[in-house]
């Protein structure tokens, strides 16, 4: 390739401007070429799946829980923060002002491309639902962590790390619920760390099933939690559990 | 010749580009503002955006309600005449609106400490149905819709677009701007000026009995605590507890600062005393006992009627009139003129 280069500007004093010109178009596509196909083979993107009870969940749509019940979730949003590459017990890769706002309404978000400089081996991926007490703390930001998001609570300072809303229908009595999960501080620190094995050779997408969630609680008992509790962080735990990777 | 005109380009080049940077003094003696101002370093043209917003009623759904609606400068930013705060609609709140001030010092925010951050406090008022019963999405729209904002916002951001990070860093960097340092006591401290007989005893009798709580210089440890008022039975307010739920926490108050007391009545966090004298009444008399009064509390300060004119004369030398009629705090009217609002 580099021979190549030097014969072409050899060349290059017997062509006429045009000729140059032409040359230089053609190396500058080259050029972009490479480094779009460099940035290609480095990146790595982890994808997100919303499933209910294995299948994708469908905004809106019934999902039967059992003979007598059914669900319709309406918005389900959740932040990842600080994701972490580990191989064994070595970390390998950190990402930088990790935060993404995963929401179940924008599909785009369920993508989340991360900027490696360089290959390495990796057996386990790591990251927390919810954002940290330092963040919470931190004051004004943008991005993923702007309050336009609704993901703010605004009479009590803090985060809400995941919110799910929606109705369910128990022996067809109709009733609504809506959990918005959050809390930085003890006792009621509500982030919950998720760390699952992955093979790195083929990264597979990340499973959320919600069955798993709904699996923990009585929706009749329990629907309607907006505070900082420890019932929040029992739920962020139950959560945090429905995140799997399948091989 | 030649090379002044270029010096003179280059020079009102950077004129151009540079942000001029706010000097807060911080007064001698002082603690370390608690304000991580390096995550929002003030400048003029940002504090002047802040400003503008905090006095402008375009932050309330229907343009009636601005910050300064409840938080005047004559009374040292809290609302005069009014015990519990009155915001949109002729809403009436469930607590005082308290003074502003030093507010580079307080690590939280809030009678109970519900904010964690300033930039954080203006959303609670603008989102609050009783307060100004906006929408921060709405908000944003009306803001970049305005002439105004749109030409504060390219000069202290360089931006075309009006962000909620920038509208709530820079209500920020107003409100730190707010500093109140220059009452008689500073002067007595910084030996320029001298307490009369009656206002050094008023003093003393201040180290003793209050300053336990309302510390010096900025008269509050920023803490929580229970000075024994007994519980309002309408407002069932149970302060710090409906933040942590740690029932120790209960009827705790963070601690106001007693600068420019004279002016900030009705006092308290449900505006229960319209006077000093009816606050020195209450320190004075047996409190409500509840098992989280403070043990500073537990038995009535001893204070004769002579003291308490003393005590109230110190009060008094905590009045910064500088502060309170400083034209860099108040309503920018030039502003607002000169632009065409729309
Ligand atoms: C309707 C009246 C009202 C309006 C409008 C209002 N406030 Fe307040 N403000 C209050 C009340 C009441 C409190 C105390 C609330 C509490 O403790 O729950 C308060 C508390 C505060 C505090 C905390 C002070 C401390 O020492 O803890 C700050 C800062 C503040 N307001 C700034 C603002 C700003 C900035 C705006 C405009 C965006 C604003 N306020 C609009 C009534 C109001
Ligand atoms: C144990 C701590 C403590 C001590 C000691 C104490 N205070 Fe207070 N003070 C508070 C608290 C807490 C509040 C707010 C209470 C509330 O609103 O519920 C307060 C409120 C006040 C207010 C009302 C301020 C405002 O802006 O509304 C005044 C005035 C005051 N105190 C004066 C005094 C004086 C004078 C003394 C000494 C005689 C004193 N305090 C001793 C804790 C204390």
């Amino acid at each position: 390739m580099a021979s190549f280069f030097i014969i072409e500007s050899k060349l290059l004093r017997y062509l006429k401007p045009e000729m140059i010109a032409k040359f230089f178009k053609y190396t500058l596509v080259l050029v972009l070429f490479f480094i779009i196909e460099k940035q290609d083979c480095d990146a790595q993107t982890i994808e997100m799946k919303i499933l209910i009870g294995g299948h994708p969940l469908c905004l809106d749509s019934n999902f039967n829980l059992n003979q007598t019940d059914s669900v319709q979730i309406t918005s389900f949003k959740f932040y990842i923060s600080g994701i972490e590459f580990w191989n064994n017990d070595s970390l390998m890769f950190i990402e930088k002002d990790s935060y993404h706002l995963i929401d179940m309404s924008k599909p785009a978000s369920f993508h989340i491309p991360l900027d490696m400089a360089f290959k390495f081996p990796y057996n386990q991926i790591k990251f927390n639902l919810g954002i940290d007490s330092t963040t919470s703390t931190s004051g004004a930001m943008s991005g993923a962590l702007d309050p336009l998001n609704g993901m703010y609570w605004t009479w009590q300072s803090g985060y809400i790390n995941s919110k799910m809303e929606g109705v369910f229908f128990s022996k067809s009595v109709r009733k609504s619920f809506e959990f918005h999960l959050g809390g930085y501080q003890n006792p009621f620190n509500a982030i919950k760390v998720v760390s699952l094995k992955v093979n790195s050779l083929a990264i597979q997408p990340i499973q959320i099933d919600l069955l798993y969630f709904f699996k923990e609680i009585d929706l009749n008992k329990q629907n309607h939690l907006m505070q900082p509790s420890i019932e929040a962080v029992l739920l962020s735990g139950y959560l945090s559990n429905c995140f799997a990777i399948k091989y | 010749m030649k090379r002044l005109f270029i010096y003179l380009i280059i020079l009102s080049f950077f004129g151009f580009v540079a942000q001029t940077k706010f000097d807060l003094q911080i007064p001698k003696g002082w603690p370390k503002p608690v304000y991580n101002f390096k995550r929002n370093p003030l400048s003029e043209d940002v504090v002047l955006l802040g400003r503008a917003l905090f006095y402008d009623p375009i932050l309330s759904k229907n343009n009636t309600i601005s910050c300064a609606s409840c938080h005047s400068q004559y009374n040292a930013f809290t609302h005069a005449d009014h015990a519990l705060s009155h915001g949109i609609y002729d809403s009436i709140g469930t607590r005082n609106s308290p003074t502003l001030m030093n507010l580079a010092w307080h690590k939280s925010f809030m009678w109970d400490g519900a904010i964690n951050h300033l930039d954080m406090q203006a959303l609670a008022p603008i989102t609050h149905p009783k307060e100004m019963g906006e929408r921060l999405d709405s908000l944003l729209v009306k803001l970049n819709r305005s002439k105004l904002y749109k030409s504060l916002v390219a000069k202290a951001y360089g931006d075309s677009i009006v962000k909620s990070e920038f509208v709530l860093k820079s209500i920020s960097q107003f409100l730190l701007t707010l500093v109140s340092a220059n009452s008689k006591y500073d002067s007595v401290m910084r030996h320029e000026a001298n307490f009369t007989p009656q206002e050094k005893k008023g003093y003393v009798l201040f180290k003793n009995h209050c300053n336990g709580c309302h510390t010096e210089p900025l008269f509050t440890n920023l803490e929580f605590e229970n000075n024994g008022l007994c519980v309002d039975d309408n407002l069932r307010d149970f302060g710090r507890l409906m933040i942590t739920q740690n029932i120790s926490d209960s009827f705790k108050f963070k601690v106001p600062t007693l600068r420019n007391i004279e002016f900030s009545f009705p006092y308290m966090h449900d505006g229960r005393f319209k006077t000093i004298s009816a606050v020195l009444l209450h320190y004075t008399s047996p409190k409500c006992k509840t098992s989280s009064l403070s043990n500073l509390l537990k038995d009535p300060i001893k204070l004769n009627k002579e003291e308490r004119v003393d005590l109230s004369a110190f009060l008094l030398c905590l009045t910064d009139k500088e502060f309170l009629f400083n034209e860099n705090y108040s309503y920018p009217r030039k502003m607002f003129l000169n632009m065409t609002k729309d």
